[in-house]
């Protein structure tokens, strides 16, 4: 009887063990999770690379990564690109036929980064409290990088959107209420111009490295991107005050426009004239090789460059603009975009060296803006001798130096926006650049966007984008069906409303 | 044979015997001497032991050369039990004798090769209990009936045998699986196969959650129910939430409970040897356009768009110059790019096995080869599977099980599974060997590293640009090795009478390591692409302990109350280990191995391990109370820890409760003589699933898998599910069975609801500015609802001839009850060609989808212009005719002559999402089976027909076949396309990249109800009379015909199609994308007895 006594307590005993919860509390074994992060300053800057490296591409989710959106935001609706291979969603763009249902619609990337900011900004600063060698001046440094980040991407957002929901705090468990209703652009300007402010002040001028002072946020990237939304905002004094301190700040200038000056700008890239720029590497290499090379789904224009990069019989080619063939673009290459793709003027890269640098702010754009921002202050020549001092180092063609007056406002406008055209060809601006000068002072030139639009629309289209450009809420882009199913409190672009059932 | 037997016995009893400290101190000596009966001479080695009032072997000893044995045994009231090999077994009483002679009795009845069963009994995973008892819906299936079916699998065999479970499938492949449901699919996004449990033990198919392979399908992981029809001896089928509480929310599809055959008591070994030689041919393949009719297609097509010729300078493919030679006769071939893949199969499976035991002691060991060569060219398959099943009894209180099974496995699959519908898709004028510069054939294959179709590259399994489908057949890798080690012991005790203690510990590992390889001549890409000599090794190691502890009290009060009663505790651990390295564009094509020095870091290459855990237990409690005969009831209530959980809710409680009246045993009853059995039957039980991926209640960080200016990167990478619960549901099930006429009528009946409560939506979308595009929650309900029935009969039983009749057939649906807020009810877009929308409601079925429906073609330009209700031409303010037009105003197509024509179900002269229309619905109305078996002497013949009735598939193949919108093959149906205005046809222009001919339609929609011939077998018994003077005890010798004949209205390839929902989502139809067709096979079965 005593071991039957025996054997029933080890049943018993068994039955117990392991039955407490503890046995069941398992840690995944691959990564980290929160309750060990957060710990020291390494641990902040290893997520502050994460936002900055979440512009490089997709790490979660699919869809159009931030660099792909980059480009095709800026360029496929305007007139610089067309398409070459067949690719449902850039055609229908080419074609005028926007659906809610374009890949090109979904901005989830986007708020992807939104949110690593905002989960920086979240635990930052309670990592002082455990890290003591974690200065304030430090964590400024951080913050500042984070808010300027954000405010770069809420900028894009609300220039391709032009209204999007704001969300500022970090998402870090199911308990929120995910489904945000769209802001005004007044508060997402708003928030874009506070961020900005916070970044200016607590971004370092220099991080003490080339490499890093391009390819991170500094005081003058935060300049940059101020002066950008200050034009936009159609607030000049403001855009030219921002101008002027990266002007001032004399860190920067143009690339001289010489044999090297491919090279240098673009082939090795974080050159002098860059602000920021994003850091391709062996690492991670870019989509562009892929979309315009191996699927060659985009190329240059035909038309576009004729128009912008006229031919000019008189000039010897090593005179020619430095922008056009074999800068821009290369007709040698069926007239691939060469910004991407050259390792200088003649070599194609090796696609395992597709690495060539995204470069948002570079002190040309600096010079043009705020050209552009001296043009709409009545300070035409001003504006004009910056324009020149751009022409000058790319070694324009003089047939492309046209222009009515220094006091012609509209003459000046226009030439430009076609030396933007020139000088940031493919470079992701010109769709905006386009929709800044049509919209301006009440979509005073309107005309400007369609008539650009129907240069590169195909003859059967043309008189269905005219009547739809007309509406200028068709200048935004949709927002995407599978957005609008997850997030009831969102609400169509109006012009795509009768366009939402598919 | 004999002989190594004896020694195995030898080597056991010496083990025991040498454990037994007792050994040699005995007070007593019993001597004597062990002869045969028959001849009366000594039996050297026979075994002689003592046993004491429980039967526990306390001391043996064996013969000597002449037979004499020493025992020094405790005392003489004890019992001797004296056995050898073929011998009846005998024990004896000592009564105080010190010498006794025994003559032992050779043993005829084992020639008998089947034990026979008093009463059917039904292991339901903790206790026997008899088939008359059970109050849950419940149905088993001997695997005699199977055993000359042709079937790799067990899933194979046992298709559309059961009600309620839908067996279909994957592909014709090798080692391509099936994908099996018990009563319909009751969750949406959770795993929604049935456990699978041997021997009372969960025979584990995890696969490490590698998002890589949880892409894979179903088809990943078909190989792993890697058990030899011929070890099994029963598999019951566990149906609903009370049926499957042993096993928890494991078992919360249902559970499929296979038994192995054991040894037998005291038995010579017998030995049995069968042998199955299949031949897998394929059914005739749709028909395609040969070389000329492609070409002229693909100008047709390019013209028709823009009316733009096509630039044959610059695809010079589709130019056919004859000055230019090599592209002359490289592109001017007529090619059938699937015949080239194509060949016949053919499958050998050889099947040992010993099977045997002594008094103590019994065994069965088997070994089984299979080798397959598929019908793909590239694919084969080779397993080696040996069991081996030991019981030794040491007394009445006390048993031992040991159990061990390995199986090794090597399966080449092409290395891209959808390489038949890429040969479907290749254009057929170009040549498989390469011709050279002046037109002379080369051995070489033909692969150009680009063409107008495109060029290899690689986005995921399913996606992979064009190539020479021979080459890629010939060259492209992919080889999984598979090796399963799964070991169970057991210990049995019966602690006071009634009640009994059992204890199982399993081990299972189970690994695979997959190997990829793709040299240059698979693809024709330059050499410094990234996809060429393309390497990658992939291993994944999964282990699993478990552990099982019950103690079960069974007693009969008064002869009218029976009760019994279980506490059952349960323990699971699983880790999976998962290492993956590609690396692409090693220095030869000889390197197949990443290990080599290649590229790595860079798109197209990958490198990346994963580890994960998941820890489960259970406790039961369950009571089984019996009073007199006639009323059943149990009652059982689980605890469920799951470490998937956080605490909130890491346990889950899941009550059963179960009850059957046996109004045949009723005293009324008794004049109804014929009724054998007639019981009715109630079942209430809830159950739950626990979410498909570990660790979702932290807030995870990962690393990115590149630096920023070197320096690593950090991103949070999902957010603590704080509020995810478990997926609960509660069955309910009536039934009754009735069995009459000495059995040989029997039928069950069973209606059932299924209600899922907190539905796991996986990946369900939310809203992006969140920062992430998908979260895992509960989002709704859903019922299941619908019967089974089945009916067995014998019409027939004298003694040379049996008839056996069975029949079974079911019905599910599943209704969604409710969804939340933000869960998306729609998926696919009206404006793509080639979707489907497919709509969820509240209170309707799922898998309904919508779409345009086909007119056939607009003939000419009158065609085109709009019509209002009656039939009235619509004219616009001007007086002009208005023509139709596609989506106005966003795409605002405007149709010519030659378009598909879709109906304006709101006559407004514009095709938009209003004219979209309900097409069909993806669930069959019913499934089911029935065969029938004859036996006369020593024939028999044998046949089952399944069937699925009322579901609607969508062909993609035709679909894809038909689209004329791209430079693939077409088939020969697009010769009767439009071509000229006026043609009148239902088969619309080619048209290249341009317009909207393949709508989802109705075009495309087909009734997918099929009944087909599942196997038809002959068997021819061979008499003894013929075989005794070889020493043999049983032949068998039989034909299977395979799927020989299906009806159906289908005109796809096949309507056997699996509904797939490992996507994980809602919205899942059936599409018909089918690849390789189901093969028909001849099978020749072979099977001698020693």
């Amino acid at each position: 009887m005593k071991k039957v006594r025996l054997i029933i307590l080890i049943i018993l005993g068994s039955f117990t063990f392991n039955s407490c919860s503890d046995w069941l509390y398992l840690e995944p074994q691959d990564g980290i999770i929160v309750q060990e992060f957060w710990k020291s300053k390494e641990d902040v800057e290893a997520a502050v690379m994460g936002c900055y490296a979440s512009l490089l591409g997709n790490n979660q989710g699919s869809g159009y990564d931030i660099p792909q959106q980059l480009f095709l935001w800026g360029e496929l609706r305007a007139d610089m690109v067309t398409t070459s291979r067949l690719n449902t969603d850039f055609q229908y763009v080419v074609n005028g036929d926007i659906l809610p249902d374009n890949r090109l619609c979904e901005w989830g990337a986007f708020y992807r980064t939104i949110n690593y900011c905002n989960t920086v900004l979240h635990y930052a600063p309670g990592v002082q409290d455990v890290d003591p060698s974690f200065t304030t001046k430090a964590l400024q440094h951080y913050e500042g990088e984070a808010y300027g980040l954000r405010a770069l991407m809420y900028f894009y957002l609300v220039r391709v959107f032009d209204e999007v929901p704001l969300k500022t705090n970090a998402t870090t468990n199911d308990g929120e209420k995910f489904a945000v209703p769209k802001s005004s652009r007044t508060e997402i300007f708003n928030l874009i111009k506070s961020d900005l402010k916070k970044a200016e002040e607590y971004a370092p001028e220099s991080y003490g490295d080339i490499a890093s002072n391009k390819g991170r946020l500094t005081k003058y990237a935060i300049n940059a991107i101020q002066a950008d939304v200050y034009l936009w905002t159609e607030q000049y004094d403001s855009a030219l005050l921002a101008c002027n301190k990266v002007i001032d700040g004399k860190k920067y200038s143009l690339v001289p426009g010489d044999k090297e000056w491919f090279t240098t700008l673009y082939g090795t890239g974080n050159s002098i004239e860059s602000i920021f720029e994003l850091q391709f590497s062996q690492d991670k290499q870019n989509p562009y090789y892929n979309i315009f090379r191996t699927r060659r789904y985009l190329v240059a224009s035909p038309v576009a460059i004729e128009e912008y990069f006229p031919q000019d019989e008189y000039t010897l080619p090593q005179d020619a603009d430095v922008r056009a063939d074999g800068g821009s673009y290369k007709s040698s290459d069926n007239y691939s975009i060469w910004k991407y793709l050259g390792i200088n003027r003649e070599d194609l890269r090796a696609e395992s060296e597709s690495w060539a640098h995204f470069i948002i702010y570079r002190y040309a754009d600096i010079l043009l803006m705020k050209s552009e921002a001296l043009a709409q202050l009545n300070r035409g020549q001003d504006a004009l001798d910056l324009i020149h001092q751009i022409r000058n180092r790319a070694k324009a063609s003089k047939i492309s130096d046209v222009w009515g007056g220094a006091t012609d406002k509209r003459s000046v406008n226009e030439f430009l926006l076609a030396e933007r055209a020139r000088e940031f060809a493919y470079e992701g601006k010109r769709w905006f650049d386009i929709l800044r000068f049509a919209r301006r002072n009440h979509y005073e030139n309107k005309q400007l966007l369609i008539d650009m639009v129907l240069k590169a629309a195909p003859p059967d289209k043309q008189l269905t984008i005219k009547n739809k450009y007309e509406d200028t809420l068709s200048h935004y882009l949709p927002i995407y069906f599978g957005e609008l199913d997850a997030n009831p409190a969102l609400v169509q672009n109006p012009f795509y409303e009768t366009q939402q059932n598919f | 044979m004999k002989k190594i037997l004896t020694c195995v016995l030898f080597l056991i009893s010496g083990v025991i015997l040498l454990q037994n400290p007792a050994f040699g101190q005995g007070k007593t000596l019993l001597k004597g001497k062990v002869i045969s009966n028959s001849d009366k001479l000594g039996l050297p080695g026979a075994s002689i032991a003592e046993l004491d009032k429980n039967n526990r072997i306390i001391k043996g000893t064996i013969t000597d050369v002449d037979g004499n044995y020493v025992l020094p045994v405790t005392s003489l009231d004890n019992r001797i039990q004296v056995s050898f090999v073929g011998f009846k077994q005998q024990i004896l009483d000592i009564n105080g004798r010190t010498h006794i002679n025994i003559a032992l009795n050779e043993d005829v009845t084992s020639l008998q090769g089947v034990e026979i069963v008093g009463e059917r009994k039904i292991n339901t995973g903790f206790m026997n209990v008899n088939d008359r008892d059970l109050a849950v819906p419940i149905e088993k299936i001997s695997m005699k009936k199977l055993e000359d079916v042709q079937a790799s699998t067990v899933d194979e065999a046992l298709q559309g045998r059961i009600s309620g479970v839908d067996i279909v499938s994957n592909s014709g492949d090798p080692g391509g699986g099936m994908s099996i449901r018990i009563r319909g699919v009751s969750t949406l996004t959770a795993n929604s196969k049935p456990l699978i449990v041997v021997d009372n033990i969960p025979y584990e198919t995890t696969v490490a959650s590698d998002f890589n392979f949880a892409t894979a399908n179903e088809q990943g992981y078909a190989q792993m129910l890697n058990i030899s029809v011929d070890d099994i001896k029963e598999i019951t089928v566990l149906k609903d939430a009370s049926a499957t509480a042993l096993w928890g929310t494991k078992g919360a599809n249902g559970v499929l409970s296979i038994t192995t055959k054991r040894g037998v008591r005291s038995r010579k070994p017998l030995v049995t040897y069968t042998y199955r030689g299949t031949f897998q041919f394929e059914p005739k393949p749709i028909p395609l356009l040969n070389g000329d009719q492609y070409s002229t297609l693909i100008s047709e097509g390019t013209m028709n768009v823009n009316g733009i010729p096509l630039n044959t300078n610059l695809n010079k493919e589709l130019q056919y110059d004859p000055s230019d030679p090599w592209w002359y006769y490289n592109y001017g071939q007529n090619t059938n790019w699937l015949d080239a893949i194509s060949r016949n199969g053919f499958i050998n499976n050889h099947d040992l096995s010993l099977t045997g035991g002594g008094s103590k002691t019994t065994y069965r060991f088997s070994v089984n080869y299979q080798g397959q060569t598929g019908v793909t060219l590239g694919t084969d398959l080779q397993r080696i599977t040996s069991r081996l099943n030991l019981d030794y009894n040491i007394s009445n209180k006390l048993r031992l099980r040991a159990d061990m099974s390995y199986a090794h496995g090597k399966t080449n699959s092409n290395f891209d599974r959808y390489i038949r519908a890429k040969a479907i898709q290749k254009m057929p004028n170009m040549a498989i060997y390469e011709y050279d510069a002046s037109g002379n054939p080369t051995p070489n294959y033909f692969s150009p590293s680009s063409n107008i179709q495109g060029y290899y590259y690689y986005n995921d399994e399913k996606h992979m640009g064009t190539y020479n489908p021979v080459a890629m057949a010939e060259y492209g890798m992919y080889q999984t090795m598979n090796d399963r080690v799964d070991t169970k012991f057991s210990l049995y005790y019966n602690i006071l009478p009634g009640l009994t203690f059992a204890s199982d510990v399993a081990f299972t590992v189970n690994d695979f390591k997959r190997n990829y390889f793709l040299p240059q001549k698979a693809t024709g890409r330059p050499w410094t692409d990234i996809t060429v000599n393309m390497a990658r090794d992939n291993d994944e190691d999964n282990y699993t302990i478990y552990t099982n502890n019950r103690l079960t009290y069974h007693k009969i009060f008064n002869k009218v109350h029976d009760l019994t009663a279980t506490v059952n505790f349960q323990t699971n651990d699983y880790r999976g280990l998962v290492y993956n390295v590609q690396t692409g564009n090693s220095a030869s094509s000889s390197l197949t191995d990443p290990s080599n020095p290649a590229r790595i870091n860079e798109p197209g290459t990958d490198m990346y391990s994963t580890t994960t855990q998941n820890r489960d237990d259970g406790l039961l409690g369950l009571v089984n109370y019996i009073f007199k005969d006639r009323y059943i009831f149990a009652a059982g209530v689980r605890r469920e820890g799951n470490s998937r959980f956080d605490k909130k809710y890491r346990f889950g409680y899941f009550p059963s409760l179960s009850g059957a009246w046996r109004i045949s045993g009723e005293p009324f009853m008794q004049r109804f003589t014929f009724l054998d059995d007639f019981r009715l039957k109630f079942s209430y039980g809830q159950n739950g699933h626990s979410p498909r991926y570990p660790y979702l209640f932290f807030n995870n960080y990962s690393t990115f898998n590149w630096t920023y200016l070197g320096n690593k990167a950090i991103y949070p990478a999902d957010m603590e599910l704080q509020n995810l619960k478990w997926e609960s549901f509660t069955t309910k099930d009536f039934g009754l069975t009735l069995e009459m006429f000495k059995s040989r009528l029997m039928i069950d009946l069973d209606f059932y609801q299924n209600s899922t409560h907190d539905m796991f939506g996986n990946n369900v979308p939310i809203a992006s500015s969140s920062g992430y595009s998908n979260v895992t929650m509960n989002v709704g309900s859903m019922d299941v609802q619908g019967w089974d029935f089945s009916f067995r009969s014998y019409p027939v039983r004298t003694g040379d001839l049996t008839v056996s009749f069975d029949f079974n057939i079911a019905r599910n649906y599943n209704i969604l009850r409710s969804v939340a807020d933000n869960f998306p009810l729609e998926r696919g877009r009206t404006t793509t060609n080639g979707d489907y929308k497919r709509i969820i409601q509240v209170g309707n079925p799922i898998g309904s989808f919508y779409g345009y429906k086909y007119l056939g073609v607009f003939s000419n330009e009158n065609d085109i212009i709009a019509r209002d209700a009656d039939g009235n031409k619509i004219f616009d303010p001007n007086g002009n005719p208005v023509k139709m037009v596609y989506n106005y105003p966003s795409i605002n197509y405007q149709f010519q002559p030659g378009d598909a024509k879709y109906a304006d179900i709101n006559h407004d002269g514009n095709i938009n999402y209003l004219d979209v229309v309900y097409l069909g619905d993806a669930n069959p109305d019913f499934t089911g089976g029935f065969g029938s078996s004859v036996t006369y002497k020593a024939f028999s013949f044998n046949f089952f027909f399944y069937g699925r009735y009322g579901n609607e598939i969508i062909n993609r193949t035709k679909m894809n076949t038909e689209n004329m919108f791209n430079y693939n093959n077409q088939t020969t149906a697009t010769l009767k396309r439009w071509k000229n205005p006026g043609d009148v046809t239902d088969m619309p222009r080619a048209l290249i990249g341009y317009g909207y001919n393949w709508l989802g339609s109705d075009r495309f929609v087909e009734d997918g109800s099929f009944l087909r011939l599942k196997y038809i077998t002959f068997t021819y018994r061979i008499p003894s009379r013929y075989l005794d003077k070889f020493g043999i005890k049983q032949a068998r010798i039989s034909t299977t015909l395979n799927n020989l004949l299906t009806f159906t209205n289908y005109l796809g390839q096949d309507p056997e199609i699996s509904i797939n929902s490992s996507d994980g989502t809602i919205y899942t139809v059936g599409y018909d994308d089918s690849t390789t067709p189901r093969t028909k096979e001849v099978t020749l079965n072979l099977s001698v007895t020693f």
